[in-house]
């Protein structure tokens, strides 16, 4: 299914969305919604995580203890569910970013290889 | 960084426990999700219905994805597990008979073996749980010619003899200890009170290494000092801790209470308390001398010393050191590892407990092979349900997990059922120990460690027996499942039938093995025991620590038997060193000291010495010769009586009126022949003995035998007054009716007869309930083949015959290789009966005839069950 604004999007890749997560969590917490829209928005809309991995993928999260949640009023007065990152989620997320850059860059050294 | 994941998994098990509010908050969070998306549309331009509409799409199905989140979390296994259990429990509560079966036929099993593996913890695994490192310690046993061990089972040595083995052996021992257990008169405002308790050496519990509950325990250097055994403490001290300190007059002596012992030491035997300790030497300190001081002896082996070194130590020590005995050699000492059961009875012992085990196993063995028949019946019977859950797409693995589940649970709530049955016959079995001179403090009551085992035991066998069925159930085959309207499961019942089959075997071997027990109890109930009992009470005195002398003591016991006899309702009254019925009496190897008799007529005899009335008082018939006189006293010629057994093994088909014997380095006539009887246990194989005249013996201690028509209970109250009024500080020693003395002594038997017997009757119930089974079950099955027969004219009592000769064919074979099974096992079983062959035809015969009989009985209703089925109804089940 594609956005109203019509441009072709990309899937996340499974197992770059635990990453992503975690580094839009490292901005700010917030909640679920807004962590699809601030990757979209990252990503200059090109990647979309879809609802169905994203929370399974919070729940995962938190087990793994990288995550905390908590429930929140937001202005209008809705309970809304806020995900902020613990210090081992920081870690995590040092640790992982390093890794895919590495799986990149070795990606992308046999790609460039012709 | 740990504390995260914890808690992050913490977090999670909210899940268990509060679902609702886990449910609603995944439900508010996409609500949410999905509102902001559609403000997000409603602010691209879309109308807020169509953003709505859009914002739900572009969500996807939120049931799903609520799905998904419940697998992520880790709870979800106990989740799902718990659903099984709650669906498992639905289902047994729609079907209460089935579920009321099943649970008592497990708990009967879970109950008889958690009965007895609480009995061989208690008994077996922590015997001494107040004794630290007890695998460390060890009793010196010595083997000797011409003795007979007495005390209990422990095979005693010399007081003097212990000291010499301390002496000679200190390389082995860490601490070598000596202890007995010995009767003690203690001083109370209303008279002496009997108290069993034990004299031991100064270094008895350092050496034990038990712990104080109160006080201190006495070591070197401490005189006249007690320790009072903590139910000694409660009873007859209130638990008051100002005991400390205080004097108590123990046998006419002052000694000082320094300590209280912790209520979970009560001596070196199991079952067998000691209410209070004291030091051997302070004790018979000025005390007669002459007699031996039997004492057993334990010792704590030193760090670092091998047992086998350790053994060839004591075995050289053995054999150098003279016995105060002259009349005995020492053949060998051996070390024996100290578990609570006294050294010679801890075969046979460990072998009855064995065998019991066994027997509770077998039970077990039985009740589950029926719950699984049942089982498959059941999910034969559920077979549409199970059939639409395999449609609907329920997996295969996920349907046997629920069916396990449901059998686990069976299981287990059945094992609560048996561990509460285990309780009551614990409590059953400890009061029915009879009332005994001795303390009996057995506590056979299952510990956690039982329990969390009888558990565990029922789940395993939940999920052991609870597996064909669930394996079969989920083996069936869906399509054809639905046309005729349920699963077919378990299409043949030839395999069903050789399982009840064998079942019927183990059955027949626990009814065999029962029914041996009980004839075994009947013979000793019906053995001549040799003496009249009925009427008769017993009591020991003990004049040794009192500090009576020479014909101070004969003057005494003259004294107190004529009061006794003056007592009004009393008949008669006597003395005997040993009472009858009171536990192994000592014994001596005597030979023949006629002209011409040579060493091969030497022969071990238990012997006694009795007072003139004695023999005429228990009522000993006397079968040649004559009875003790008065005349026969100190100054008269050495004269004895001997038994039959006695008087057939030194002199064989000859006459031993007027012959002597060799004992204790004088000659003695025999002048009387007595008619064999029981001496210590009515179990006893046919025994020697030999009674010496009280007046030749002289003895400070003795067993007060007075017959009466007074009531047991008010002739001992008298006896104590008639006691006190010669010596306030003596007390009356294990003062019980004989007739119990008796019963006690039948306690083995009648325990085995009650317990196996009990197991042998399960045994049966459980094979019936089993036959039942496979036959409704199969009549269920064949509904219509009845039915049809039916029609076309069978006669109803065709359509009995059948179902009944099925059951009679099954139980047959069982019974068959029942019968062979059990003519092999009951040999073990032999040494523990009495009177009574381990192959004893009438009991195999009967147990046959009742197998076959409750076979019969249980086809009846499944046959009643077959002839009254319609060929219509027949038909319609298809």
């Amino acid at each position: 299914m594609r956005p109203p604004t019509g441009q072709p999007t990309t899937d996340v890749l499974r197992g770059t969305l635990e990453l992503l997560i975690l580094r839009t969590l490292s901005l700010e917490p917030m909640h679920g919604w807004s962590i699809t829209q601030r990757i979209q928005q990252l990503s200059s809309d090109a990647l979309q995580v879809g609802q169905g991995s994203l929370y399974p993928a919070l729940q995962r999260l938190e087990q793994k203890g990288w995550l905390d949640s908590d429930w929140e009023q937001t202005d209008q007065n809705r309970r809304v569910r806020v995900y902020r990152l613990t210090r081992s989620g920081r870690a995590a997320l040092k640790a992982e970013t390093a890794s895919w850059r590495g799986y990149v860059a070795a990606v992308e050294s046999i790609l460039g290889a012709t | 960084m740990i504390r995260d994941t914890v808690r992050g998994r913490l977090r999670q098990l909210r899940a268990l426990f509060r679902k609702p509010s886990v449910e609603r908050d995944m439900t508010d969070e996409f609500e949410f999700h999905i509102r902001m998306q559609t403000e997000q549309y409603v602010r691209e331009g879309l109308s807020p219905v169509e953003a709505r509409r859009r914002a739900l799409v572009a969500f996807g199905g939120v049931e799903r994805y609520k799905e998904g989140v419940r697998d992520s979390r880790w709870t979800r296994v106990i989740e799902d597990i718990a659903s099984d259990v709650r669906y498992a429990a639905r289902g047994l509560r729609r079907n209460p008979g089935f579920t009321m079966v099943a649970v008592l036929t497990i708990a009967i099993g879970i109950g008889a073996t958690t009965a007895v593996s609480s009995m061989l913890n208690s008994i077996l695994l922590r015997p001494l749980p107040a004794v630290s490192q007890p695998e460390e310690l060890f009793d010196v046993s010595e083997s000797r010619s011409g003795m007979t061990s007495g005390m209990l089972g422990y095979r005693a040595v010399e007081w003097l003899r212990y000291e010499k083995y301390a002496a000679a052996t200190p390389e082995v021992w860490s601490g070598l200890a000596a202890h007995r257990y010995v009767g003690f008169s203690l001083a109370t405002e209303s008279g002496a009170v009997a108290i069993n308790g034990s004299l031991t050496s100064r270094n008895y519990f350092d050496v034990l290494g038990v712990r104080p509950a109160l006080g201190r325990f006495y070591s070197e250097g401490d005189e006249f000092a007690v320790v009072l055994g903590y139910a000694l403490w409660s009873s007859r001290f209130g638990s008051d801790r100002g005991v400390i300190g205080t004097t108590i007059r123990l046998d006419s002596r002052p000694f000082t209470v320094i300590g209280v012992a912790p209520p979970a030491f009560i001596g070196l035997t199991v079952g067998i308390r000691s209410d209070l300790w004291a030091p051997m030497p302070d004790y018979w300190a000025g005390g007669a001398s002459g007699t031996p001081d039997w004492v057993a002896v334990v010792g704590r082996l030193r760090a670092g010393v091998e047992l086998p070194r350790a053994s060839a130590i004591v075995q050289a020590a053995a054999v150098n050191i003279q016995p105060e005995q002259t009349w005995t050699t020492v053949h060998s000492a051996t070390l024996a590892p100290v578990t609570g059961i006294p050294v010679v009875a801890r075969t046979g012992f460990n072998a009855f407990l064995g065998m019991l085990f066994a027997t509770a196993a077998l039970v077990l063995l039985i009740a589950a092979g029926n719950v699984a028949g049942m089982l498959l019946a059941r999910s034969s019977a559920r077979g549409r349900e199970i059939a639409i859950r395999l449609a609907i797409g329920v997996g295969r693995r996920r349907l046997v997990r629920q069916l396990l589940v449901e059998s686990t649970v069976l299981f287990l709530i059945g094992g609560v059922g048996g561990i509460l049955l285990a309780f009551w016959l614990t409590g059953v079995l400890a009061r029915s120990i009879p009332a005994l001179p001795a303390t009996v403090a057995v506590d056979v009551s299952p510990d956690l460690r039982v329990l969390a085992a009888a558990l565990v035991v029922a789940a395993i066998t939940g999920i052991v027996f609870g597996l064909a069925p669930a394996l079969r159930s989920a083996r069936a085959d869906v399509m054809d499942a639905l046309k005729r309207g349920g699963v077919r499961i378990g299409t043949r019942s030839r395999g069903r039938s050789a399982f009840v089959a064998a079942q019927f075997a183990m059955a027949v071997l626990l009814v065999v093995t029962g029914g041996l027990f009980v004839r075994s109890l009947r013979a000793a109930l019906d053995t001549d025991v040799g003496f009249d009992p009925d009427g008769v009470v017993a009591a020991t005195i003990n004049l040794r620590p009192h500090g009576y002398e020479g014909d101070q003591i004969a003057a005494f016991w003259s004294d107190l038997l004529d009061r006794v006899r003056a007592v009004p309702g009393v008949e008669n009254a006597g003395l005997a060193d040993w009472g009858l019925m009171f536990g192994p009496t000592n014994g001596s190897d005597v030979q023949s000291s006629e002209p011409g008799w040579t060493e091969q007529n030497r022969t071990n005899t238990r012997f006694n010495a009795v007072d003139p009335g004695w023999l005429d008082l228990m009522r000993v018939p006397i079968i040649g010769g004559r009875a003790f006189a008065v005349s026969d006293n100190e100054s008269s010629p050495a004269v004895i009586l001997v038994n039959e057994t006695l008087a057939s093994r030194l002199w064989p088909d000859l006459d031993p009126i007027g012959r002597t014997i060799r004992f204790n380095a004088r000659d003695w006539e025999v002048v009387g022949l007595t008619r064999n009887g029981k001496y210590s246990t009515i179990g006893e194989q046919p025994t020697a003995m030999l009674f010496f005249p009280w007046a030749q013996w002289r003895s400070s201690d003795a067993t007060l035998h007075v017959r009466s028509g007074l009531g047991a209970g008010r002739l001992i109250e008298q006896l104590r007054v008639e006691l006190a009024a010669i010596d306030p500080d003596i007390g009356l020693e294990n003062a019980a009716p004989v007739p119990a003395m008796v019963g006690l002594s039948l306690f083995p038997q009648r325990f085995a007869a009650w317990l196996i017997g009990g197991f042998g009757v399960a045994g049966l119930i459980l094979a019936m309930i089993g036959v039942y089974g496979v036959l409704a079950f199969d009549v269920e099955r064949n509904t219509r083949e009845f039915g049809i027969r039916g029609a076309l004219g069978a006669r109803t009592m065709q359509l009995v015959g059948a179902v009944v000769l099925h059951g009679l064919l099954v139980a047959a074979a069982g019974t068959v290789a029942g019968l062979l099974l059990a003519a092999g096992a009951t040999r073990f079983a032999g040494t523990f009966l009495y009177g009574v062959a381990p192959l004893d035809p009438l009991t195999f015969g009967v147990a046959a005839a009742l197998m076959l009989a409750v076979a019969a009985m249980a086809a009846i209703v499944p046959a009643r069950r077959a002839s009254a089925i319609q060929p219509i109804e027949a038909l319609r089940t298809d």
